[in-house]
């Protein structure tokens, strides 16, 4: 049966046997859990307005965004977008977006760091994918922020303009665009494993059997046979 | 695939230059990826687009409503369903983002970008979709019940258990139908 019973074979997408895969998923299940359980809601809200603020604290001309936290906190939003215009040398608030900043921030960040500790355990993976994964993953955090505020710009007036005037094209793109990624929970989960999957799970970014070895509590054999040496890459990575 | 439509693509690949991983191997997982994300957005601009605010919507919301309800009757709750909403003791109404559609976009996504035959692709879509259905049924009964004995835990529930528990059904049962369709002999 060989390559054809596993289920990471160069006949199909990946390069882990089915029995790893699901020891992988029960690992990131149980890592997810773990880092959701630690109270995320307690400490991460503060350092979402602070990196928000950071990035976004002008949005172009005299726009301007603060995250401010929801008085009372501990409901199902815990900060509050505001976006308006610096006129006169005051701050005009025009309108205010109420965020869940676990579930737009950390939640995407638990799901690869999660998925990256189950593949630890089952297939030691180069570093390097691995920080790319989160890095990649931050970034698809500020994204949807950003298109978040474009959004909201082009949406708020103030007189008979909208704070970011958006060329007709442009604005159902706009919309479509903070649909998927502002609105809908699903990217919060499907984004990282995507990008999880991208980097470090590409074949060639798993060490090959023989450069290093697996990880701590698996058995050699488990793993696979040593590497005859005239074997070619492509013939390494079916037998993965 | 046979031997010499693997090799053509091969070369194909090759001279475009594309889909190459650093061990010279065709890279799947970046054009299972490439193509997923594709239908992701198609599915997601058609759901977005067209259908959020269309009859047949509402009419699958009130389906689903209905469906949940039956479920909770067995469980011996008095409850009712008017159109979209739930009541008997708590009341809930189904919306968009709750009809577990865009759980099945992204396993009917993941289906059709894996490298299998149009069989077995067919067979996945049929048992993944009606599976995933079934679960977001199971999913609007539990959260009523939520809502109804615990309303303390019904937003967490609601916004962070359940949507990482259906997305985590939709990766098993892609996983499970993959797993299927690469140790077959259909497999392309």
């Amino acid at each position: 049966m060989g390559f054809a019973r596993d289920f990471f074979s160069s006949d199909g997408l990946t390069v882990l046997p089915r029995r790893l895969l699901a020891r992988l998923i029960a690992i990131a299940v149980v890592a997810f859990a773990v880092l959701m359980l630690a109270g995320p809601w307690l400490f991460y809200p503060p350092v979402y307005r602070a990196t928000g603020q950071t990035l976004f604290s002008s949005f172009g001309g005299d726009r301007i965004v603060r995250f401010e936290p929801v008085p009372g906190g501990g409901g199902l939003h815990d900060t509050r977008i505001e976006i308006g215009l610096r006129a006169g040398g005051r701050d005009e608030i025009a309108s205010g977006m109420p965020v869940n900043s676990v579930r737009e921030g950390y939640v995407p960040i638990a799901v690869v760091v999660a998925l990256c500790a189950g593949l630890f355990f089952v297939r030691r993976p180069r570093l390097s994918p691995v920080l790319i994964a989160i890095a990649a993953t931050e970034g698809f955090v500020i994204l949807r922020l950003w298109v978040a505020l474009v959004y909201g710009f082009s949406r708020v007036g103030v007189g008979d303009h909208y704070l970011l005037e958006l060329s007709a094209p442009l604005r159902p793109v706009v919309s479509l665009a903070n649909a998927i990624l502002g609105t809908d929970l699903h990217g919060t989960y499907v984004v990282p494993i995507l990008i999880w999957a991208m980097t470090c799970l590409r074949a060639s970014n798993l060490p090959a059997d023989g450069q290093v070895d697996p990880a701590p509590g698996l058995a050699r054999s488990e793993s696979s046979p040593a590497t005859p040496a005239t074997e070619t890459p492509k013939e390494r990575l079916r037998r993965v | 695939m046979g031997r010499a439509a693997a090799a053509k693509r091969g070369r194909r690949e090759e001279r475009l230059g594309v889909g190459l991983t650093a061990n010279g191997s065709t890279d799947r997982i970046i054009r299972f990826c490439a193509v997923f994300v594709a239908l992701q957005v198609a599915t997601q601009a058609l759901y977005y687009g067209l259908f959020l605010n269309s009859r047949p919507f509402q009419v699958y919301l009130h389906l689903v409503a209905a469906s949940a309800a039956a479920v909770l009757r067995l469980l011996g709750r008095g409850v009712t369903c008017e159109f979209d909403m739930l009541h008997g003791g708590f009341d809930m109404s189904i919306r968009s983002g709750c009809d577990g559609l865009q759980a099945m976009a992204i396993f009917a996504s993941a289906v059709v970008a894996y490298p299998a035959s149009w069989t077995r692709r067919t067979q996945g879509l049929l048992a993944g979709v009606a599976s995933l259905l079934g679960i977001n049924i199971v999913r609007i009964a539990t959260l009523f019940l939520v809502g109804a004995e615990w309303p303390q835990h019904f937003e967490s529930a609601h916004v962070q258990v359940w949507p990482a528990l259906l997305i985590l059904c939709a990766v098993l049962l892609w996983a499970a139908w993959a797993s299927r369709a690469t140790s077959s002999p259909q497999t392309a």
